[in-house]
């Protein structure tokens, strides 16, 4: 247990099993992991293959079947490394009761912290998740979106050193899962380890330093994601205000086949759904009450 | 017509109170440590079966210390004493004498037992409660009141936003509709009634409320997964079982306490019939006596008029008779020597039974004679007709008997005017004069007092009869100290019996206010709704919410049951236990009949007495709810004195521990997200 590893698990193996001890299934199968302090670490797989298993194990909510895990050199099964730990669970596992307030009072309330500084984080983390004009209405009339915003204010309450995200993305708008992917870049910056798990490729990409992918409960891969996806075969080149043209294709080959190379396609790049879709949001905020008129209408009104 | 409250109290017994809380702690000892040994070895043997290579994370959740190992050796070597004397007979202690057949078998008290073998097997319960506490106590110790304040208040909130509250506006009901319920009430009765109704009310309404709020909390928590973050937190699983105890006890109270403030304002602003009034709405503090039924044959214990159910005893009526019912009181109260108005009243409820068909509404005449140590009495001589007499007859110097020197004191009073034997503490010289008198020789009698059937009567006494008790120490008689003071009941009215048992007669010492005694009725109540709440909350660590509502409800409807399960717990049934039963049932034989003596009854007799063994293990599970129950006291207008609360608490204490840490493991091992 090195200081520096802020998790680690020794073939962890959970095996679910039924009120008769009969094997249902293997959901994690000897994993070996660690996760250092101050990375991004992405836990990736489809679904049943094992992610929220791992987080619990971790949590300590499950008990291994065999294999230990550790938390912050401590194994998952004692309390108080939970100080130090947030954790937003898969949907917002909260007291739908409660307004949004009273949610992080009441967590702030399990921590070990002053009375004034929960107060006042509380305050600070319902600012920050956007929640300002919301926090007096109790959960149950909140959308999905607003309780995974809620969720992570929670698991943010005791100022975490690890925050395990479990689908921090689900449920949130292309908006809200970019300011979530700054969010957990911004983290980092803190100073903090996070441990997401997501099948949500890009918000992957987009933010983790390195990813383990798992497939029925067995690891498959593990690395830098930078490592993980070069393709040191292939060579891009991107230009500007040129045409596409017969003539600027055969140049290029020419020029390519001289250093040994092939080409193999030239065309105009797209964006991605996400930057369009930002971009529409970032623009209609700009000008409130505009209006989107399909091509064929303008032309019906305009007769 | 509701059965007069000292029927009722005979039933029980005389409440628990300081004196038995040592034989209490030794039971509890013994029955909770019996569980905890099975616990632990239970325990034990899992811990150990865990390969020691598995892993690091399951050796600390199922953590063995020495001093676990120890505490179960111990016990065991303990438990193996206790089996070695019971295999040798030695050390027990003495079995109570069988009751008459036919005669209801009363439970003995809980007290202490000295002998060998009870305080082996309970140093051996010591010991492995001492060993399975460990871990619980460990854990104990991190609890923080922060937390587990943080987890009582959502219950709170959880309880409000389902605004249950409204209820509790049925505790009305009583008083909405009075007037249906209450149609065939006698006006006697009325006050009784309206308190019988109320607590009824009450308890179900607080006992319901807080069993679902408390079944169903744990297992919502976890099927909806809320309690996944909860416990991601830095919080100890026990502290959720504790928040949700007291949150909603602290709920319930609230609701407890708002029902029974305004039940409270009700009662007291009903119209109620004022004899009614003047019988029940109060809180008395009786000092009791013990009853023996005298006569001039040694051996009169009084007469059984052949009624079923009857616990009274009877003495005959007859200016002649010999046969007195005997209170005899061996301690003073402090209260009685300088009373208010310098009497003491007595009160007493009797039955009158008619041999012959006399005059209809017309009581029993009654002779009531109190005498103190001073003033010993003595059966009559066969000449002296029916006159019980002064036993003292040493003269003094004048030559004079105690009872000479007492009647020439009379005499001097009727010259100057006084009557003693008529005056009453309306009348203050009179009164004066009978306390002088009371005083000096330590006896007062009450000639002729028209007593009526089943109807709550009262005499007064003059202080200055326990003033003379005090004087002098009683001389000891057969080892013990003779009573203090005595009261001889005779019955002078031919043809008719008076029926009497022992809590019938008592002094007042003092009479408090009907609402603190409701008050107190309320602590009874709330004891067990911590029994309902607590036992709830445990099961459902476990269990679904249906199923810990329905083990709480047949714990809870058990504990309703003790005198049942106390009959087949000490097998002593008419005609053996149900096994016994069976075969006699199917032998065709009569259940009164002796029981045979073949192999094959023995091996019945057997299967009675494990039969008998395994109930009396189930007892141990079920609470005593009867022992909280003050609901007689209060309607029947006696003080639930401060002493008996004090041994509930304690039994409350007693009894959730156990269930405590049975949740606190059940939880422990549980894992919550499968
Ligand atoms: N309580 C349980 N009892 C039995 N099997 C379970 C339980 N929880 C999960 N499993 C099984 O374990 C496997 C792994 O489940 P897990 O929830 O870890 O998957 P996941 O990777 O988080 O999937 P998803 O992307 O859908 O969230 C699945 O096959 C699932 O059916
Ligand atoms: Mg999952």
């Amino acid at each position: 247990m090195a200081a520096d590893y802020v998790v680690e698990t020794r073939s962890l193996t959970k095996v679910y099993r039924d009120f008769w001890g009969r094997k249902k299934k293997t959901a994690l199968n000897a994993l070996d992991l660690t996760i250092h302090k101050g990375e991004i670490f992405g836990l990736l797989g489809p679904n049943g293959s094992g992610k929220t298993t791992t987080i619990k194990l971790l949590l300590g909510l499950l008990f291994p079947t065999a294999g230990d895990a550790f938390v912050f050199g401590e194994p998952a099964a004692k309390v108080e490394k939970n100080e130090r730990i947030g954790y937003l669970p898969e949907e917002s596992y909260l007291y739908r009761f409660l307004n949004a307030e009273e949610t992080l009072d009441f967590y702030g309330r399990l921590f070990d912290i002053p009375a004034e500084v929960r107060r006042d984080r509380a305050a600070k983390l319902i600012e920050m998740v956007g929640l300002g004009a919301d926090k007096k209405r109790i959960l149950r009339e909140y959308s999905k979106g607003m309780r995974q915003r809620i969720g992570l204010a929670q698991a943010l309450i005791n100022d975490p050193e690890l925050v395990i995200l479990d689908e921090p993305t689900s449920g949130l708008d292309p908006l809200g899962t970019r300011w979530m992917k700054d969010l957990i870049l911004d983290l980092r910056r803190q100073g903090k380890t996070v441990l997401m798990c997501s099948h949500r490729l890009d918000d992957v990409q987009d933010v983790c330093d390195r990813i383990a992918i798992l497939y029925n409960g067995d690891l498959q891969t593990l690395g830098k994601v930078s490592n993980l996806l070069e393709d040191a075969n292939r060579l891009e080149l991107r230009a500007r205000d040129v045409k596409e043209t017969p003539e600027l294709r055969a140049d290029l080959e020419a020029v390519f086949r001289k250093y040994g190379g092939r080409l193999e396609a030239v065309g105009h790049p797209t964006t991605t759904l996400e930057d369009l879709f930002l971009r529409i949001v970032e623009e209609s905020k700009a000008r409130p009450g505009r209006r989107y008129l399909p091509p064929a209408e303008t032309a019906a009104s305009g007769r | 017509m509701t059965p007069l409250f000292g029927i009722l109290q005979l039933d029980r017994g005389e409440p628990l109170g300081f004196a038995n809380v040592s034989g209490l702690v030794q039971a509890w000892l013994q029955d909770a440590g019996g569980f905890a040994a099975v616990g632990l070895v239970v325990y034990l043997l899992y811990a150990l079966s865990v390969p020691t290579d598995k892993s690091q994370s399951e050796r600390l959740r199922v953590p063995v210390s020495t001093w676990m190992l120890a505490m179960a050796a111990l016990a065991l070597v303990c438990y193996a004493g206790v089996l070695a004397l019971l295999v040798l007979g030695k050390g027990g202690s003495p079995e109570p004498p069988p009751p008459p057949p036919g005669a209801a078998a009363v439970t003995p008290p809980t007290v202490w037992h000295p002998e060998p073998r009870p305080v082996l097997l309970m140093v051996a319960g010591l010991f492995a409660v001492l060993g399975i506490a460990e871990p619980f106590v460990r854990d104990l110790v991190l609890v923080r009141g922060r937390r587990v304040w943080a987890l009582a208040k959502l219950g709170f909130k959880e309880a409000a936003a389902s605004r249950l509250y409204w209820v509790f506006l049925l505790a009305l009901l009583p008083f909405l509709f009075r007037n249906v319920w209450s149609a065939g009430v006698r006006p006697v009765d009325e006050f009784r009634n309206l308190v019988g109704v109320t607590t009824l009310v009450e308890t179900v309404l607080v006992l319901a409320v807080g069993l679902i709020l408390a079944a169903f909390s744990l297992p919502t928590d976890i099927k909806n997964q809320t309690i996944h973050t909860v416990l991601t937190k830095p919080v100890l699983r026990f502290e959720v079982v504790l928040g949700r105890f007291l949150g909603y006890v602290g709920l319930m109270t609230l609701a407890l306490a708002a029902m029974t403030a305004a039940s409270l304002v009700l009662i007291n602003a009903a119209n109620i019939n004022e004899k009614a009034e003047a019988e029940t709405a109060k809180a008395r503090v009786p000092v009791r006596g013990k009853l023996d039924f005298k006569s001039r044959k040694a051996d009169f214990e009084g007469t059984n008029v052949g009624r079923e159910f009857d616990y009274r005893k009877y003495i005959a009526g007859h200016p002649d008779s010999p046969q007195r019912a005997v209170w005899s009181f061996a301690r003073v109260p402090a209260a009685a020597l300088n009373p208010p108005g310098d009497f003491i009243p007595v009160e007493f409820t009797f039955d009158i039974f008619k041999m012959t068909k006399g005059e209809e509404n017309r009581g029993a005449k009654v002779v009531f004679r109190f005498v103190t140590h001073n003033c010993p009495q003595a059966p009559p001589e066969p000449n002296q007709r029916g006159n019980w007499q002064w036993a003292d007859r040493q003269p003094d110097a004048a030559g004079k008997t105690p009872e000479q020197r007492y009647q020439a004191a009379v005499e001097e009073y009727r010259q100057q005017g006084v009557n003693p034997a008529l005056a009453t503490p309306a009348d203050p010289k009179g009164w004066a004069a009978v306390n002088d008198l009371a005083e000096r020789f330590g006896f007062y009698e009450i000639p002729d007092k028209e007593v009526f059937d089943y109807a709550v009567m009262g005499v007064d006494v003059p202080a200055g009869l326990f003033r003379n008790a005090r004087k002098n120490d009683p001389p000891v008689v057969d080892g013990k100290p003779a009573p203090r003071v005595q009261v001889y009941v005779k019955c002078e009215s031919p043809g008719q019996m008076l029926g009497m048992a022992e809590p019938d007669l008592y002094l007042l010492e003092s009479t408090l206010p009907f609402s603190l005694n409701f008050v107190k009725w309320a602590a009874g109540l709330w004891c067990k709704l911590c029994v309902v709440v607590g036992v709830a909350v445990a099961c459902s660590t476990y269990l679904s919410g249906v199923l810990s509502l329905l083990t709480t409800l047949i714990v809870y409807w058990l504990g309703t049951m003790t005198e049942f399960l106390n009959d087949l717990a000490l097998n002593r049934s008419v005609g053996g236990g149900p096994f016994e039963s069976m075969s006699r049932l199917v032998r065709a034989e009569s259940p009164t009949a002796p029981p045979s003596e073949t192999g094959g009854a023995q091996v019945v007799q057997a299967f009675d007495r494990f039969f008998a063994w395994v109930v009396r293990r189930i007892q141990n599970v079920v609470p005593d709810v009867e022992s909280f129950t003050w609901t007689n006291f209060v309607s029947e207008g006696f003080n639930v004195s401060g002493e008996y609360l004090v041994v509930n608490l304690l039994t409350l204490v007693g009894y959730l521990v156990p269930w405590f840490v049975l949740a606190y493991y059940l939880l422990k091992s549980r894992e919550v997200a499968s």
